[in-house]
């Protein structure tokens, strides 16, 4: 036991099923971070999320479930209607921000919505609470996991997470886009920088690395490479990734939220653009894969 | 005289995709159904395959597209965001439900959704999009096609009143009836279903369930049994089941079907679990069948 996390789902966009990419696995963002609590503590709720909740069933060992939401587009959704453990008498907490349009809440129960859903609403007898949580806080979930938050450059507000637990720190960043040179920024990012520009970007690249400092495990989106990069569509790339976790002091970086056009090849190559300089960094390297298991602490 | 006629799964998945190796040969991705006759294509659900079909089209401009959709739930609606003509504003799409225009742009909506992802409507994107609410029978792309309500489950029915529908499609002397999403038990609504798809050169049935004690009822879906009880009361040519339900994997499919080729009240029929990514000619299905 201790701390570990585990990776049900590393693929961006939308799941995949195809023969040439079951190397690093199909389905969309689903992490589990592993704690010897009395509740289970999930990251999104992607494609990934369906299969663990049917390891657990509707009567799984713990009753109570936390998850963390770093923002609501669909591939980091989709699963959670088909994650039996909702099925049971559980107690499940979603932690997620509140969009300028929306709460969590409200866009929780538009994913439910009986007309659309495959499963019959009856069915989920857990009970959901909903924890508003806004970028930049550090809190508790129980009496020892801390969390902590940053705001990511992506559509609407999206939230990284930090995860520290027995003396060890690690780091969530599904989905980021490069600040530079006024490139791009998501709406929410643009409302604070308050054209600030360069002010704003030095301060927010600092935040971030400020917020990886020393992190045990970093799993941070690469869905770009520098060739693909297409700024607007809210991604990073291997180079950037790597580029804070060196100025941060990170130990192991994850290159995370894989293109649903990257075969296996393509993934490994993503990691040999990078393992070079990391290792001059003394920083460790890899690619995530579905249902690989992380030790933290 | 071979018709052409050909039927591709690029998506034979319920619910959710089921990427990785155990679903890998009857396919893991949700549902999609695509017949073909030369040139002229009809898709039947926009589940996530759909990107894999839209693929073999991203090359090709100015093209006339039919999707019908057989219920409005997530997995048959969540692929079209990915669907690649739908970038380019030289393709027209024409979306098809017997739903009234405003409920099938309704339901879609939400994958177009800003809230839920990075677009910002469904008429936002750069195709012509159209919205086509079906009321009886019709000739699309040369096809003759026809629609029936299917049995979208009891416990469905109590809390979506949207009825889910069959598509038959026919062409020249060939017919086509897909039935995406139905539960096969003995009603009304079932024996209306097998008096429509009679005869049929090819039925595609759901199969979500490989055996009876592994049947969600009420969820609207079949056990295997149950469509190949149909399939013989159709008295179909030959009959693709698909529609498997996240849980069933490739080895439980060939388990239960080891079993049902031995069933003297299947052996008349020609039966086979679809595959994904894989092309099935019509008439071929056919002469084996009767071979």
């Amino acid at each position: 036991m201790g701390f570990s996390v585990k990776l049900h789902g590393v693929r961006g966009s939308r799941p995949k099923q195809h023969k040439d990419l079951l190397g690093f696995g199909g389905n969309s963002t689903s992490i589990e971070f592993k704690v010897d609590e009395d509740f289970y503590l999930f990251l999104d709720g992607g494609s990934g999320l369906a299969a663990r909740g049917r390891e657990l069933t509707s009567i799984p060992p713990k009753s109570e479930f936390h998850f963390l939401i770093t923002h609501t587009h669909w591939d980091h959704l989709l699963g959670l209607p088909f994650f039996e453990p909702f099925f049971g008498n559980n107690k499940v907490v979603f932690h997620a921000a509140t969009t300028k349009k929306s709460s969590f809440e409200k866009l929780f129960a538009g994913l439910m919505d009986p007309a659309h859903l495959p499963v019959p609403i009856t069915e989920f007898k857990a009970q959901f609470a909903f924890n508003v949580v806004h970028p930049n806080v550090c809190y508790k979930i129980g009496e020892h996991v801390k969390i902590m938050t940053y705001q990511l450059n992506h559509q609407g507000i999206t939230l990284g997470y930090r995860v520290e637990y027995k003396g060890a720190a690690a780091v969530v960043i599904t989905d980021n886009a490069p600040i530079e040179k006024a490139n791009w920024m998501g709406e929410s990012m643009q409302q604070d920088a308050q054209g600030r520009g360069a002010e704003f970007e030095n301060e927010f690249n600092a935040g971030l690395v400020q917020f990886l400092a020393g992190a045990d495990l970093v799993i941070f989106d690469t869905h770009f490479t520098e060739a693909t990069l297409k700024p607007d569509w809210g991604h990073s790339t291997p180079p950037r990734a790597l580029a804070f976790c060196k100025q941060a002091g990170a130990k192991r970086l994850i290159l995370f939220h894989h293109a649903p056009e990257d075969m296996d090849p393509a993934v490994e190559a993503k990691v040999k653009s990078v393992i070079t300089d990391a290792k001059a960094a003394n920083i460790e390297v890899y690619a995530a894969q579905e249902g690989y298991e992380w030790k933290v602490a | 005289m071979e018709s052409g006629l050909k039927i591709r799964f690029w998506g034979t998945r319920l619910g959710v995709s089921t990427p990785g190796k155990a679903t890998l040969e009857h396919g893991g991705n949700t549902p999609c159904v695509q017949i073909l006759s030369g040139k002229k294509l009809i898709i039947i659900d926009a589940g996530f395959g759909i990107n894999a079909l839209g693929e073999t089209l991203a090359t090709h401009r100015g093209l006339d597209i039919h999707i019908f959709f057989s219920q409005f739930l997530l997995d048959r609606m969540q692929g079209l965001p990915f669907f690649l003509p739908i970038y380019f504003p030289e393709n027209t799409i024409h979306l098809y439900s017997p739903h009234k225009t405003d409920i099938l742009q309704k339901r879609l909506e939400i994958f177009f959704d800003h809230n839920y992802s990075p677009f910002e409507g469904l008429h936002k994107m750069p195709a012509n999009i159209h919205c086509h609410n079906l009321t009886r029978q019709a000739m699309i792309e040369g096809f003759k096609t026809d629609f029936i309500e299917v049995n979208h489950g009891a416990k469905m029915a109590q809390q979506n009143p949207l009825a889910g529908f069959a598509y038959k499609f026919t062409f020249g002397k060939d017919v086509i009836t897909v039935v995406a999403g139905h539960e096969a038990i003995d009603s009304d609504i079932n024996q209306r279903l097998i008096a429509f798809a009679r005869g049929s050169t090819v039925l595609v049935h759901d199969a979500a369930f490989p055996t009876k004690n592994l049947q969600f009822t009420g969820w609207g879906h079949s056990t295997i049994e149950q469509a190949l009880s149909n399939a013989a009361q159709i008295g179909a040519g030959h009959t693709l089941l698909t529609n498997y339900a996240p849980f069933v994997t490739d080895a439980e499919l060939h388990q239960v079907m080891r079993r049902l080729r031995q069933d003297p009240r299947f052996t008349g029929t020609g039966f086979a679990l679809a595959k994904e990514n894989t092309e099935y000619d019509v008439v071929p299905l056919i002469k084996r069948a009767a071979g």
